[in-house]
């Protein structure tokens, strides 16, 4: 099993980045070993689409658990189709954030917790990209996610049609990358 | 899981039929929850639960 988690930094003594598509590294852990890779993120300068693009990087690394601070509707929709379970809310060291993790001191999200493009705009720019930054989230197939906790039908509403909105624009924008892949042949 | 800091900075590129093939599975699954939302909407505007 591996977690991935959005880093300031490339060890596990770096502190958990609050930004998901736009943060600057992500570490890799083997929770049971502590072992652990770097990945820089290509996408963290991107102009825009970055938290589907890091989802879709992260999902294709093999990751099962993302830990970060922050993650928009987007990412948190590409990586739960890809079968990840998404924990947002962790902030301090990546290595105390595992072992929360380990200990069972995180819970799992049912939905977003920031709206789309949270993050753009923030941080430092490295002035350098590796390219693409997609992947695939093959075999993992597809995880339950709990119904939104309203508290009323009219917040229910409100949430489901902000899920639909941020859905919508987002199968748009995977319809536009299809047509796009099947011009070029 | 090599554990060298800084080691594994390469994102692995996708062959264009990975790629479609990925992208077609995700829009399919977007398209069956939009379906699952849009009916919940419909009762929940309908005055039900």
């Amino acid at each position: 099993m591996k977690i991935a988690i959005s880093a300031t930094g490339p060890s596990l003594d770096a502190e958990v980045d609050p930004r998901f598509g736009r943060c600057q590294y992500f570490v890799i852990v083997d929770p049971q070993t502590m072992e652990f890779e770097t990945l820089e993120n290509s996408n963290a300068m991107a102009g825009g689409g970055a938290g589907i693009s890091t989802a879709q990087m992260i999902a294709s690394r093999g990751a099962q658990v993302i830990l970060t601070g922050n993650c928009g509707p987007n990412a948190y929709q590409t990586l739960s189709a890809a079968g990840l379970q998404v924990i947002s809310g962790v902030t301090g060291k990546i290595r105390d954030a595992v072992e929360a993790y380990k200990t069972g001191g995180l819970q799992s999200d049912a939905q977003p917790n920031v709206d789309s493009h949270y993050g753009v705009g923030m941080g430092k720019g490295m002035g350098m990209g590796r390219g693409m930054g997609r992947g695939m989230g093959m075999g993992l197939g597809m995880m339950p996610q709990a119904a939104p906790q309203a508290t009323s039908p009219e917040q229910e509403i409100e949430t489901l049609k902000g899920q639909a909105q941020a859905m919508s624009q987002q199968l748009d924008e995977i319809l536009r990358r299809i047509e796009q892949l099947e011009k070029k042949e | 899981m090599g554990g060298v800091p800084g080691a594994d900075t390469y994102a692995p590129q996708m062959s264009r039929e990975q790629e479609l093939d990925f992208l077609k599975n995700q829009s399919q699954t977007l398209k069956n929850r939009l379906e699952q939302i849009n009916s919940r909407l419909k009762e929940l505007e309908a005055g039900g639960e």
